[in-house]
């Protein structure tokens, strides 16, 4: 009798918690689900927002995509982007936390003004680096000039060869704080035991380094780069209100090679079957994300 | 003895400079950014800079915050106000939800609770990009463009995943017995949530809060394709019109970009404590 009651009663509260999560799911499935939905059945008619009829066309927006001369060298670009970027957010983010896990006064504004790249609103950190990168009175052209490196100033956004150098070392800029953060909080958790074990078998400093802080921050260091690989897989800022994917096209990511399709040259279609790309290689992030977090939850 | 002293004062210094170098060049596109709103316009198009700042000239700052001189299209008072609303406004709706969300997903054993923490925790890795298309056709339909709450309500989603989650971990953390103590008191469950348990997550709370402005704040897709009406357009958006090919008055958007950033720098150095401590427990803001 009493466990029956009890049972009742937690079935009345299950109740309860659905009801508390409804709003939250209620957004999700306006917001992101009618969306999605909504973009894959766009990549599979032709939809233009200055035509009223939208017959299907199978899988012709995404033919049309894939032969776009700029398709192949966006996806060349993101995936350079992407894992070129989390290669040099991690080396920078490493080195970083290694400083500012050290014991000394000051620390504390240290870190702040290190996580400032992260805080301060990208339009306005990347209009400055527009404005530095400027390629007549910018201070990187002034300050070459003045070495005598270059005799001639670079117009580093406008041509092909610089464009996406400077692109991706703002993305660097940008997103080398969290993993900084993420991969301070794994050295914290390193205990002092483990240190102290190891030099009193007498181990060098570049020992410790290598048998007990880099494996103790495997875990961290996985999760920081697929993170990493995950939002700049979504990159679509730094990009566009650098170049717009220009000069000629030779900066685009997917993402901005979506957005131009779309909102550029009003082809809503092919716009959604670039997405719908873009989401499907992002799943097999995703999926190995959520490998990772269940190995390290089973740590 | 003096040896070792030795070694850790050579260790100290190497540190320090270590710091000092990383610091220099890593903040100087920031620090750039504030010479050159403090440059006179006569100098800022010219090859004849130094690194210092030489001098303290406000008056891009009066120029872009008043809309006078080059800067006449500018609104900054506007677009200040407005962002003010949208983020504002965004950010107390997310959180309510967000805590409710995250109460639920760490109080109850109803099914499916896992696939639906993990399905979430997917929406907030999602690209906006798919969802941009569709959502100016929704806002379109309703009659919400050029609307300021067109943003408000995208906006309660992007913060909303990981607000859920912050706050499911720290909800997980407060023992059972306290809102259990609260219920056998006479309160209902609402209650007990807006009594005991929402007051003891604080830190979570505005961990959330700071999380969910700042990442709002910064936003460019959104107000970028929502937003066409000069009077309506956020901050983060509205002073890229200065920026105009090779006559670009950049002391001007250098004062707008600081001015910009001013509350969300501010946010951030009052309540990072909480932030980072969230941040650490990994991955937020895409």
């Amino acid at each position: 009798m009493v466990a029956k009651r009890f049972h009742s009663l937690e079935a009345r509260d299950n109740w309860v918690g659905y009801a508390l999560l409804t709003p939250a799911i209620l957004i999700f499935v306006m917001i992101t689900g009618f969306p999605v939905v909504f973009s894959i059945t766009m990549s599979f008619f032709r939809w233009r927002p200055t035509e009223t009829a939208n017959p299907f066309v199978g899988f012709n927006n995404y033919l049309r995509v894939f032969a776009n001369p700029s398709f192949l060298l966006s996806l060349r670009n993101t995936f350079l982007y992407a894992f070129g970027g989390a290669f040099f957010k991690v080396l920078l983010g490493l080195g970083l936390a290694l400083l500012l896990n050290q014991k000394f006064k000051g620390r504390g504004i240290a870190r702040t003004l290190l996580m400032l790249p992260w805080i301060v609103p990208i339009t306005a950190s990347l209009t400055s680096w527009n404005w530095m990168f400027d390629g007549m009175y910018g201070i990187f052209n002034i300050i070459l000039m003045r070495l005598g490196i270059i005799s001639e100033s670079i117009n580093f956004l406008g041509q092909k060869g610089t464009a996406l150098v400077c692109v991706m070392t703002a993305g660097i800029w940008l997103g080398y704080p969290q993993i900084m953060v993420m991969i301070l909080a794994g050295l914290q958790a390193i205990t002092v035991e483990q240190y102290e074990a190891a030099k009193l078998e007498g181990a060098t400093p570049f020992q410790v380094f290598f048998r007990i802080t880099l494996p103790s921050l495997s875990g961290v260091m996985k999760t920081a780069i697929i993170l990493s690989v995950i939002w700049t897989f979504n990159a679509f800022n730094v990009i566009w209100l650098l170049t717009r994917g220009g000069p000629s096209n030779s900066t685009h990511v997917m993402n901005t090679l979506a957005y131009e399709l779309s909102f550029v040259n009003m082809k809503y279609d092919q716009g959604a079957a670039m997405s719908v790309s873009i989401l499907i290689m992002l799943a097999v992030f995703l999926f190995i994300y959520t490998k990772m977090q269940k190995e390290n939850e089973a740590q | 003895m003096s040896t070792k002293k030795g070694r850790a004062f050579r260790h100290g210094i190497f540190l320090y400079s270590m710091l000092v170098i990383a610091i220099v060049v890593l903040c100087f596109p920031l620090y750039w950014m504030v010479k050159s709103s403090l440059t006179p316009v006569e100098k800022i198009l010219t090859k004849d800079v130094s690194l210092g700042i030489e001098e303290l000239d406000v008056s891009s700052y009066v120029n872009v915050w008043n809309g006078t001189d080059y800067a006449s299209k500018l609104k900054m008072k506007e677009y200040m106000l407005n962002s003010f609303i949208v983020v504002g406004v965004s950010t107390l709706i997310s959180i309510c939800i967000a805590t409710l969300g995250g109460y639920s997903l760490a109080r109850f054993r109803y099914k499916g609770r896992e696939t639906l923490a993990q399905g979430i925790l997917y929406v907030y890795m999602f690209p906006q990009m798919i969802l941009t298309t569709p959502l100016l056709m929704l806002v379109i339909k309703l009659g919400l463009y050029n609307n300021l709450w067109s943003l408000i309500i995208v906006y309660c989603t992007f913060s909303l995943p990981y607000s859920i989650w912050m706050m499911r971990s720290y909800f997980r953390e407060l023992p059972k017995e306290l809102e259990e103590a609260a219920m056998v008191d006479g309160c209902n469950r609402l209650q007990a949530i807006w009594k005991v348990m929402f007051p003891l997550a604080m830190p979570g709370v505005v961990a959330t809060v700071t999380y969910s402005f700042i990442i709002g704040w910064s936003n460019v897709i959104y107000p970028l394709s929502f937003i066409t009406d000069e009077s309506k357009k956020l901050v983060s958006i509205g002073f890229l019109s200065l920026v105009s090919g090779d006559q670009t008055p950049w002391n001007g958007v250098m004062a707008s970009a600081v001015i910009s950033s001013m509350p969300v720098v501010l946010v951030f150095m009052f309540f990072q404590r909480y932030l980072v401590a969230g941040l650490a427990s990994g991955g937020v803001k895409s």
